[in-house]
């Protein structure tokens, strides 16, 4: 079996417009989560949320570039152009057909799906036919695929939280099997009032700070942007002198099979899911550097999700740094499994951890090291990076330095 | 590898249809030429499409008449009410048993792209009438689109990997390959397939905005007419498809009855504009080569294909094109099944799938409905009006997703 490589990064968040400014703040401990602008939060409790900047919403942005597409479609394409460049790829030197595009996304085009229902809602009878093909799960990756010419495969995955982490494990299989010789794996979500509702009426919306394993966490923030990997089979990276990231050696995917939105009170879903990433990857448990944490800092996952790395390291559980990046920048959906392994590659790469930040008080019951509000600089060669969605839906990723034998 | 030459089979399977719940309705339905499209009850006056490949009278009931049976599906989607139903039919096929806790070797793939779109628009409907804080949480958790996934995972206890691709027609075939993966790899010993769609006012308004501007929508005939000269849109199906794939070795191993062999797939996107398809359908000529090459076949072995045609004047021709040029005009009959199922989106894979076994197994080629005027530029026999008696031994699945996704399959005969 090939290795496959990951040889590009892109990264949009709220805390920068490319990964180098992204992982800089993320490192330097910053704080991305500000009052929403992009819609009337008034009726809402919590009214904060990680927010692409300069990206209201109509943005001149996105007019310029993709009038009729909205909001995620630009945050996909962003990324993915960055990726590429990255990567040092020439598109045109390619074989278009042996490029696909794997993305993860919850709201895919709804952002203009809720424009245009509001539009309905009060009869209005300006109703551009864009906005419903926009609309779509799959019209972003679609408008990606025209602008930059790949004839591939195009996945969408939409399994909430975990999915552009699967979308990422997708990649394996295309490299592995040889339907693809270059995957684009990464995910988006945009900021919308329909998720923003969802989970304020679930009442996981914080109104405090976002503080994941602290002992008084009491919810989430919503945060937007996009994430993008370039990933290939090593051996064509290494011919054509690309920069190797780390491998992804591994990917974990498993079902709670417990509730349709509480995780499984001891995560023995995602314990199954790490360990299948894990030996999968060959790696011992001493062998992990990092974990990169689902870490949403609801009351239920940040117990589950600890109770199940102890699960499966054992007493190494707390010799790991964990940290969890929706510190900073939120709960990004769709896009939170690729944004969050864009952050866990270049922590491989720089070897600097990323801290938790708003971290004030110990839980017992959260009992590991969560790196707490200061950035680490140690030498990290493998590391895990979880992604728990809804419906106890579990994807973990597993990636690896080239030379860790 | 020998892992890698792990022929994948399908095993199992379930349907509910226009036809009625249940693979034996649908069987019916396709072999007597029988319309599933009917007058839509959610289609107002001013509507211009009035019709609709609809499951009028769909009852849980029907099914299961249990108490608990039927609250357990109550609040949910219509499409996921479908797609409990059709994988408790494709599980209850081949035996499985959640009490004997082998739910960690079962993954689930599920195809969706609009099954969640009722719950999201009666959400958002409370929302903007009556604020934030009315809305219901039980109403959101099913808006994500995996929701049905997470419901079969809990009802059958079902632990493996799980995925909800939502890229459209396509995603039942890539779907496959995602399977295929997970088996080869030993990963799981079963894949529970899913596809499922259902249909909201939401859905007729939003595509009814699209008239026009998508030139895809039926606005002049209501009648869907794939390949015919007359023909000038597709109408919307739904209903659900659930395929049980394994390995052959394992299938062999405990001798499940196998019902088709999945021989190859094959991708390629238009890159063309998206809401359209590219004219001389040069994405689906990739594909249709790519299933064909991995299945180590030649054109002129395959005796059926099982067009995605669905009405579109774009796309037909553009399917028809294509295909002339990868059998140099020769090609073998080509069935339109959405003539009868409407055009079905996630569901577009699984009913072809279903379509194809059982004309497989019963040597029928199924029709393609309202064929009137030969359009030269659709220059395929489309097995017009009425079923063709012909034996098949592999067959190729078609699938055109609105915005240039394109992907085949080739299905094989399984010797016995």
């Amino acid at each position: 079996m090939d290795n496959i490589a990951i040889t590009g990064l892109g990264c949009i968040t709220s805390l920068g417009p490319d990964k180098d400014k992204v992982f800089d703040n993320l490192i330097k401990g910053k704080n991305g989560i500000k009052p929403i602008q992009s819609f009337d939060v008034s009726a809402y409790a919590g009214k904060q949320g990680g927010e692409v900047k300069d990206l209201t919403s109509t943005p001149d942005a996105i007019n310029t570039t993709c009038p009729q597409y909205e909001r995620a479609a630009w945050l996909l394409l962003k990324a993915t152009r960055e990726a590429i460049d990255d990567a040092s790829l020439i598109l045109n030197q390619q074989n278009p057909f042996r490029i696909a595009l794997s993305t993860g996304t919850t709201l895919g085009g709804m952002v203009n799906g809720e424009n245009y229902y509001r539009a309905l809602h009060q009869n209005d009878q300006k109703i551009h036919p864009n906005q419903i093909i926009s609309a779509s799960q799959y019209a972003p990756n679609d408008f990606v695929m025209s602008e930059l010419g790949l004839r591939g495969m195009s996945l969408v995955t939409s399994t909430a939280c975990s999915a552009s982490s699967h979308a990422i494990g997708y990649a394996l299989e295309l490299l592995q099997n040889d339907l693809a010789d270059v995957v684009f794996a990464g995910g988006f979500e945009p900021m919308s009032e329909l998720t923003f509702a969802g989970f304020s009426i679930l009442r996981s919306i914080t109104q405090d700070k976002i503080r994941p394993f602290d002992k008084n966490r009491t919810g989430l923030v919503l945060g937007e942007g996009a994430g993008m990997l370039v990933l290939e089979r090593e051996s064509e990276a290494q011919k054509r002198g690309a920069r190797i990231y780390a491998l992804l050696a591994g990917y974990g995917s498993s079902s709670d099979a417990y509730h349709t939105t509480a995780p499984h009170k001891e995560g023995l879903g995602a314990a199954r899911a790490m360990r299948m990433a894990l030996n999968e990857a060959k790696l011992n448990l001493t062998q992990v550097d990092y974990i990169n944490a689902h870490g949403t800092a609801t009351p239920a996952n940040d117990i589950a999700e600890t109770q199940a790395i102890k699960n499966v390291f054992g007493e190494q559980a707390y010799r790991i740094p964990i940290s969890s990046i929706k510190s900073m920048i939120g709960h990004t959906l769709g896009a939170a499994g690729a944004i969050e392994a864009v952050a866990t590659l270049l922590t491989i790469h720089n070897n600097a951890i990323p801290p938790t930040i708003n971290y004030s008080t110990p839980d017992l019951a959260c009992d590991l090291d969560y790196v707490p509000n200061q950035s680490r600089q140690i030498k990290v060669q493998a590391a895990l990076s979880n992604s728990f969605g809804f419906g106890g839906n579990n994807a973990v990723l597993a990636f690896v330095k080239p030379d860790l034998s | 590898m020998t892992q890698r030459n792990k022929n994948i089979v399908i095993t199992g399977c379930g349907a509910v249809s226009p036809y009625g719940i249940g693979i034996p309705a649908l069987f019916e339905g396709l072999k007597t030429g029988q319309s599933a499209i009917s007058l839509a009850p959610f289609y107002d006056e001013e509507s211009v499409v009035k019709k609709a490949g609809y499951c009028h009278d769909f009852k849980p009931e029907l099914y299961n008449p249990s108490n608990s049976f039927t609250k357990s599906l109550k609040r949910l989607a219509r499409g996921t009410q479908f797609a409990i139903i059709a994988a408790d039919q494709a599980l209850e096929a081949v035996g499985y048993q959640s009490e004997e806790n082998k739910g960690d070797r079962v993954g689930i793939v599920l195809s969706s792209t609009r099954t969640v779109l009722e719950k999201t628009e009666q959400f958002y409907e409370v929302l903007l009438d009556k604020g934030p804080r009315a809305t219901s949480p039980l109403i959101f958790q099913e808006t994500v689109n995996n929701a049905s996934a997470s419901h079969i995972s809990i009802k059958y206890k079902i632990t493996g990997p799980c995925i909800t691709l939502t890229e459209g027609a396509t995603s039942a075939f890539t779907g496959i390959v995602m399977a295929s993966g997970w088996l080869r790899a030993g990963k799981v010993d079963r894949v529970l397939l899913l596809c499922a769609e259902g249909l909201t006012t939401f859905c007729q308004k939003a595509y009814n905005h699209a008239l026009g501007h998508a030139p895809v929508v039926s606005n002049k005939t209501d009648n869907c007419c794939p390949f015919s000269l007359e023909r000038n849109g597709y109408v919307l199906g739904e209903g659900a498809v659930a395929i049980i794939l394994e390995t052959q070795e394992h299938a062999i191993k405990h001798h499940a009855n196998i019902r088709a062999l999945i021989a190859g797939w094959g991708f390629a996107h238009d890159a063309y504009r998206v809401g359209r398809c590219h004219p001389e359908g040069r994405g689906l000529e990739m594909a249709m080569k790519n299933a064909i090459e991995m299945s180590n076949l030649s054109p002129n072995e395959i005796d059926w294909i099982i067009a995605n045609a669905n009405g579109s004047v774009v796309g037909d021709s553009a399917e028809s094109r294509a295909i002339n040029r990868v059998w140099k005009n020769d090609a073998p009959p080509v069935s339109a099944i959405k003539s009868m199922l409407g055009e079905t989106e996630g569901i577009t894979g699984g009913f072809a799938m279903l379509a194809g076994l059982l004309g497989m197994e019963y040597d029928i080629l199924f029709p393609t409905l309202n064929y009137q005027t030969i359009d030269p530029s659709c220059s395929v026999d489309c097995v017009p009006n009425q079923s063709r008696i012909k034996a098949s031994q592999h067959i190729l699945l078609n699938a055109m997703g609105f915005g240039g996704t394109c992907g085949s399959v080739v299905m094989t005969k399984p010797c016995l």
